[in-house]
């Protein structure tokens, strides 16, 4: 089936009333973000020297690196893998880590204090660092995104750049230049392929390293030497189910029929990683014997129970049922259900889970923080839908002209 | 008092027994410490120490020397000025100090080390002026001198800021000085009202109520007050409020003590460790012993005079003495009894007569009859003689 | 695909391999000064002997260009009715506990920077803008931060403080160990201040001593216990106490030093750039072997 379908630019008015509120949603979060900018992190935030970590990091930048995971997992199985029968979602994943890693270098640009000197790791490294290592890797694997994304915008725009008046005379130039990197970038793709898989599986591994050095400020129930491959495990977990949400959703919002061939297929090779993830949770919390802290009625307790049952446990039986995976409605909630799971897994780890020693309150986010976030994300919504607007990201089937070809060579004949 | 005695001889007889001892003339430049409670330990490492090397140990903080100066020649105030850059002097008054430290380790309070010759260290002897040093092992001299302050005044005046002691540092600094000097020439403490008897009343199951005869002890021990009373604060007296003022009358006062177990029975049990708790531990307030209650015969002015063991033997448990003079005074018999001593001199009629035909039945306690023998007379209306000048034996 | 495109493949990635490994090695020689010097320094706190007079919230403020209030405001004790934390404002201050032994002689505890032996917060500085200097002081170093407040999640005692209200050049701030003071022979100004030597400061072996020195002479005045000796596998500032530390507000810390675990870790992904560059190859082979039976198969 998917020899007919060809990635294109979608069609269609940009502004529905969706986009109108996301649109507000957006605004409302920028208002904030003036405000963080022009009085301080403080103004805007519930962040104090307690809980020096808060939202941002938690949903902003870790579980926006989460579920932006979606890119490596598409690339490892379609690109370096071959497996050449998910091709047609390869793009659009490509496209919500590209986008959802921007996101998170915002995040982190917001979130910093002295976000003028966010360059500053590129040249003053500490190699025992967690933060450093993460902070490099997502720098280059943004880079590696923007790169394999280059082949969409030639795709798109070779044998059209036209540019308006006086800016015309670049036409032919930005058109060579175009052709050269089209080139270039088909014979060493292969290395950016494997790089981004790599860096990926470096930093998600390590965000969950940043963690560790919390030590005994950290929940027992979360704290564990092993939190890397954890972090590693479910970023894995949550790659297919977060191409398989926002695939659905995509094809919603653009009247498209829903790839369910593919995306059930997906679905299939969900189960096992997720169980695999599973495993070593419950694995290490029986060698740490930490469940003793699920006997007591806690934030806590409660929040490791609905990360663990809703996150995994649910979903992981619903993968495993044949009739979840052709079922539309039910793979879209199971994979709602992980993509869940990871992002309370996210802020179980960075707020829940934090518990300074002298704290004089508990942390709850402010309505500036919250407004921020929900801010980007619709942002973020916003200009995904810009890029499939203009850049061939969505596959649909190759139209009505199709047919019409075939019958004029067979009319040929 | 027989412990002390006790222990008294054992150190003495392990100090001659020591090497140093055993060499000789070291004693010489060296008296031994008169308080026999410390031991060559106190402040030598080793065993033998020499005059060369004498191998002192870092600060004991323990008594050293008791040869201080009569408590009278003490300076009655100092001025304190040449420690601190930031603040004024501070005006000491030494002799209210000297008089507010009995019931807290005395002058060694403060002086607590001293060198084996007589004279008064300073403070600044041991102490290095210099905080920036190499020999941490010692608070230096700004940290000793407050040391000495600090602890009392945090529990008394409750302040710690640096002007409820020194001066401003400003023009008016001398007068204030020598005001404040004036003030304080002369001034000393009240002096301290002793209880006679103090009531405990305790969570003991035994029996709640200890009742201890503080007059009794001290006197008949013959102690000092920093005997017992070692680390006394001010607020056993005076009110826990910032400058506090002493209560009007602090030995009627309730006061609730926190201290342990082992604290509140240490002075106890240096003499009584022995006894049962029932011997103290009892459910009602003890009166004072009164001899004529217990006993049922009331001591004259010369045997309350005496000590208990005078009559009752020295072992732990008294034995009971009947009342017959002659159980004690061996020689009293009617021809060598001088009847002066009891301020009535006998005239030559009554001196001839049996002690029985005044004194009924021999009973001594009892006032003396005529009527054995006169139907007219009557005692004390009537004397047999003379009425002298009492004279003790 | 033909043959010579899979050779320039593999030539291509072995050289891609070689510019990681190299960028490896840089990385590991590359880091914030870590010194641990035998003769570094320590301060010895004996909170059995302060008095709580707050001088050395004061003199911290003066040393450190921090707006504060008269000294004569300091002798206020009211504010110990509650526990008050070090912050961007004051970065030591001075707590007060109950004396079960005597009612009257409350325990006061000056909070600051430990001074980690193995900071957290130099491990995990993502710039390296923390140092630990030749005399046991850890520093920061304006110029690099870039206030992410990773420090403040890693630090074991809850030290570092954030100027959350500042829009621009926010700084961590945190006890300095006075270092400008001490390089020039000075002590620190909370040292030097403190009218009862509650505060001793000395190199770090004879502080330990000296303490130890106390414990047996004063057997009934102290805890058997110096804090910070062993705490995170040593700390330049160490207390000696009445009580149990824990009831003095102090966090209850293994020896295992704080960044140890994260270290390992960190040391054990990028041990010479190998588990990367080896998954790297791998990834490579996978994907050059599926490629060729794609091929085959057609």
């Amino acid at each position: 089936m998917h020899a007919h379908m060809k990635p294109a630019p979608m069609k269609g008015k940009f502004f529905t009333p969706g986009v109108i509120i996301l649109t507000l949603i957006a605004l409302n979060g920028l208002v904030f973000l003036a405000g963080r900018f022009f009085f301080g992190i403080g103004s805007v935030t519930n962040l104090n020297n307690q809980y020096p970590w808060g939202l941002w990091i938690a949903v902003d930048v870790a579980a926006g690196v989460a579920l932006a995971a979606g890119g490596f997992t598409t690339a490892a199985l379609g690109h370096v893998m071959h497996r050449e029968e998910y091709h047609v979602i390869l793009r659009p994943a490509l496209l919500t880590a590209m986008l959802g890693y921007t996101f998170v270098a915002t995040a982190v640009f917001i979130d910093i204090g002295r976000w003028y000197f966010i360059w500053h790791p590129l040249i003053m490294w500490n190699g025992s660092s967690a933060l450093f290592e993460v902070g490099i890797c997502v720098m280059i694997y943004m880079s590696v995104l923007y790169i394999e994304f280059l082949p969409m915008v030639t795709e798109r725009f070779i044998g059209h750049v036209t540019l308006p008046g006086v800016l015309s005379r670049l036409n032919a130039p930005l058109d060579r230049l175009l052709r050269f990197l089209d080139r270039t970038l088909e014979r060493s793709m292969f290395i950016f392929i494997i790089a981004g898989v790599v860096l990926s599986t470096l930093h998600q591994s390590s965000l969950g390293t940043l963690m560790v050095i919390a030590g005994s400020k950290m929940h027992p129930l979360w704290q564990t030497p092993v939190l890397p491959l954890l972090f590693l495990l479910s970023a894995i977990s949550v790659g297919f189910p977060m191409v398989i949400f926002e695939s659905m959703i995509a094809s919603r919002a653009f009247k498209q029929k829903i790839e369910i061939d593919v995306l059930s297929r997906l679905g299939g090779l969900v189960a096992p990683i997720l169980g695999i993830y599973l495993a070593f949770k419950l694995g290490d919390m029986f060698i740490r014997e930490t469940f003793v802290y699920l006997q007591e009625f806690s934030v806590e307790s409660v929040m490791w129970t609905l990360e663990v049952v809703l996150g995994i446990v649910i979903p992981l039986r619903m993968f495993l049922s044949r009739a979840v995976l052709k079922s539309p409605l039910l793979l879209f909630i199971a994979s709602s259900l992980v993509i869940l799971g990871v992002a309370l897994n996210r802020i179980n780890n960075f707020v829940v889970a934090y518990t300074p020693p002298y704290a004089f309150g508990s942390y709850f986010p402010s309505i500036g923080e919250i407004s921020v976030t929900v801010g980007f994300i619709a942002l973020l919504v916003l200009i995904y839908r810009v890029y499939v607007m203009i850049f061939p990201v969505i596959s649909v089937p190759e139209g009505p002209a199709t047919p019409q070809t075939k019958y004029a060579i067979r009319g040929k004949q | 008092m027989r412990t002390r005695v006790l222990s008294l001889v054992t150190i003495v007889a392990l100090l001659w027994a020591s090497p140093v001892f055993g060499q000789g003339s070291k004693w010489d430049k060296h008296a031994p410490p008169k308080k026999a409670d410390i031991s060559c330990q106190t402040c030598h490492a080793g065993s033998a120490p020499t005059r060369t090397n004498p191998a002192l140990l870092p600060c004991p903080r323990s008594r050293i020397l008791p040869g201080f100066h009569p408590d009278q020649s003490g300076p009655e105030v100092l001025i304190m000025s040449k420690v601190s850059k930031e603040y004024g002097p501070v005006v000491f008054s030494h002799k209210l100090h000297a008089d507010m430290s009995t019931m807290s380790g005395g002058c060694y309070g403060c002086h607590h080390y001293n060198s084996t010759s007589m004279a008064i260290l300073s403070c600044r002897e041991c102490h290095p002026a210099n905080r920036a040093r190499t020999d941490i092992s010692m608070p230096d001299l700004k940290g000793a001198y407050h040391r000495q302050c600090m602890d009392c005044h945090r529990q008394w005046s409750k302040a710690t800021d640096c002007q409820s002691c020194h001066l401003k540092r400003d023009a008016r600094q001398s007068t204030e000085e020598a005001l404040q000097a004036a003030r304080l020439k002369g001034k000393s403490h009240p002096e301290l009202a002793v209880p006679k008897r103090v009531v405990y009343e305790t969570r003991s199951q035994r029996g709640s109520f200890v009742t201890f005869f503080h007059n009794d002890h001290a006197e008949r021990f013959s102690l000092e007050c920093s005997d017992c009373h070692k680390s006394e604060s001010c607020v056993r007296c005076h009110e826990r409020t910032p400058g506090g003022k002493a209560s009007p009358d602090p030995l009627s006062r309730t006061v609730k003590t926190q201290r342990t177990m082992e604290a509140l029975h240490a002075p106890c049990f240096s003499c009584h460790g022995q006894d049962k708790c029932e011997e103290c531990h009892v459910d009602q307030p003890r009166e004072a012993f009164d001899h004529a209650k217990s006993a049922g015969w009331a001591l004259n002015r010369f045997h309350r005079a005496l000590s208990c063991q005078k009559c009752h033997g020295q072992s732990k448990r008294f034995t009971k003495v009947d009342t017959k003079c002659v159980t004690c005074h061996k020689g009293w018999t009617p021809g060598t009894f001088r009847h002066e001593i009891t301020s009535l001199k006998l005239d030559p009629a009554h001196r001839e007569l049996d002690c029985e035909s005044c004194h009924i039945d021999g009973n001594f306690a009892n006032p003396p009859s005529c009527a054995g023998c006169h139907d007219d007379k009557a005692y004390p209306a009537q004397k047999p003689g003379t009425t002298v000048k009492a004279a003790a034996k | 695909m033909k043959a010579q495109d899979r050779r320039s493949f593999l030539k291509t990635a072995a050289a891609v391999g070689t510019a990681a490994v190299g960028m490896g090695t840089a990385t590991a020689a590359a880091g914030p000064k870590n010194i641990l010097s035998p003769d570094r320094m320590g301060v010895l706190v004996d909170t059995t002997v302060c008095v709580g007079c707050r001088n050395c919230e004061h003199a911290c403020k003066t040393a450190h260009d921090l707006p504060t209030e008269p000294l004569s405001s300091y002798g206020d004790r009211s504010v110990f009715e509650q526990m008050r934390r070090p912050d961007d404002t004051a970065l030591c201050v001075v707590n007060e506990y109950e004396n079960p032994k005597n009612a009257d002689l409350p325990y006061d505890v000056k909070v600051q920077c430990m001074h980690c032996d193995h900071p957290a917060c130099l491990s995990a500085c993502i710039v390296g803008a923390f140092s630990k200097e030749e005399n046991g002081a850890v520093v920061w170093d304006t110029d690099k931060c870039i206030g992410c407040r990773y420090c403040m999640a890693a630090c074991p005692f809850q030290i570092p403080a954030f100027e959350y209200h500042k829009a621009l050049d926010p700084q961590i701030r945190k006890c300095d160990f006075c270092i400008e003071r001490t390089t020039k022979g000075e002590l620190p100004a909370c040292v030097n201040i403190c009218p009862v030597e509650a505060l001793t400061y000395g190199p770090r072996d004879e502080v330990i001593r000296i303490a130890k020195q106390r414990i047996r002479t004063y057997g009934d005045r102290y805890v058997d216990h110096i804090y910070g000796e062993h705490e995170v596998g040593g700390t330049s500032w160490m207390y000696m106490a009445g009580r149990d530390f824990k009831d003095l507000g102090f966090p209850k810390l293994g020896q295992n030093t704080a960044p140890g675990v994260s270290e390992a870790i960190q040391h054990g992904i990028f041990a010479y750039f190998m588990p990367p560059v080896a998954l790297y190859a791998l990834l490579g082979a996978i994907m050059w072997m599926t490629k060729t039976r794609k091929e085959e198969g057609l």
